[in-house]
């Protein structure tokens, strides 16, 4: 069973994680923590300093899945995790990760930055649960769960 | 735990299933199979591509959504020889009802199909999974056809795949 795991440096991706700790899993389940970087524009205006920044992005983005894969090793003994850090299009490397490692499952959060967005799904759930080659799961944590009823978020 | 499974057809149901008896469940994790039976419109009784829903039309179409949501169901039952998996047909807007069992029912998880269509039938894809993952209480997971997707059954390129980019951090 080989689990991909999109997360990204938002709060909501620690909720993500913390909730799949609490779940069974086959005792052979793999699994990759993917962060994808995308590129910013004020990278490319200025290749020098830019050149800086993107690789302290990196270094975050490397330490978060660190600390992820720390986690799901400690919560979930028999499983293997490795981490994976890929640039470009969120949407795009979270879909080709899928088909690359040909993994049978991929989780991801509802949505990163907003709680109560425009369109309840973030774009990239949207695009990854129409274009995956696996099964795809959208995971809404419990607390987040909660906040949009009292929101009334989970109404259109 | 609580995990409802909105069926759509046959097809996509054993799919579910499949995915549902391969999966570890806590102990005492409840089930419920439920079938929503959309409205039939009155474009789609025009175009001939169906009947008028009469009284005897009605009754046999929710005769076999019960026998698929029991098919479904009794997978789940065997599997775990738990008495907690339950069926139910609903009639409605499939979208609206199925976010509406998992509120009413405070259900954990929501497991759903979705044609993998790609190409132009993309714009059209699974409404109905993209509206329940944006307005479920809860999480969602949609499962493909192990046909329409390369990623579960194409064994070969699997043991490379260890030395690519991915790394030990």
């Amino acid at each position: 069973m080989k689990v991909i795991i999109a997360i990204d440096d938002s709060p909501y991706s620690a909720q993500v994680v913390q909730e799949l700790t609490k779940r069974q899993w086959l005792p052979d389940v793999q699994f990759k923590v993917l962060q994808v970087i995308e590129p910013a524009i004020w990278e490319a205006l200025k290749t020098k300093d830019g050149g800086e920044a993107r690789s302290s992005r990196e270094l975050a983005a490397q330490r978060l899945c660190a600390q992820v894969r720390q986690s799901l090793e400690a919560s979930i003994p028999t499983a293997t995790v490795h981490c994976e850090i890929r640039k470009g299009d969120a949407r795009v490397e979270i879909i080709d990760a899928a088909g690359d490692w040909s993994a049978d499952k991929l989780i991801l959060g509802a949505h990163g930055k907003e709680l109560c967005s425009h369109s309840l799904l973030g774009s990239v759930s949207r695009a990854v649960t129409a274009h995956a080659p696996c099964t795809v799961e959208i995971v809404r944590p419990q607390a987040l769960a909660q906040a949009m009823r009292e929101t009334g978020c989970s109404r259109k | 735990m609580r995990v409802l499974i909105a069926v759509e057809d046959d097809l996509f149901g054993l799919a579910q299933a499949s995915y549902v008896t391969n999966t570890p469940w806590p102990p005492l994790t409840e089930f419920k199979v439920v079938h929503v039976i959309e409205p039939v419109s009155l474009k789609q009784i025009a175009s001939g591509s169906i009947l008028p829903l009469f009284d005897f039309v009605e009754e046999e179409l929710h005769r076999e959504a019960a026998a698929m949501v029991r098919r479904v169901a009794l997978r789940i039952r065997d599997k775990f020889k738990s008495p907690y998996v339950f069926e139910e047909v609903v009639k409605g807007r499939a979208k609206e009802k199925i976010v509406e069992a998992a509120e009413q029912w405070s259900a954990d998880l929501i497991i759903i199909g979705s044609h993998g269509r790609r190409g132009v039938d993309l714009l059209m894809l699974g409404s109905v999974s993209n509206a329940v993952s944006a307005h479920a209480p809860c999480s969602v997971i949609v499962v493909k056809l192990p046909a329409t997707g390369s990623g579960s059954t194409s064994e070969p390129a699997v043991t490379q795949s260890r030395n690519e980019a991915s790394f030990r951090s």
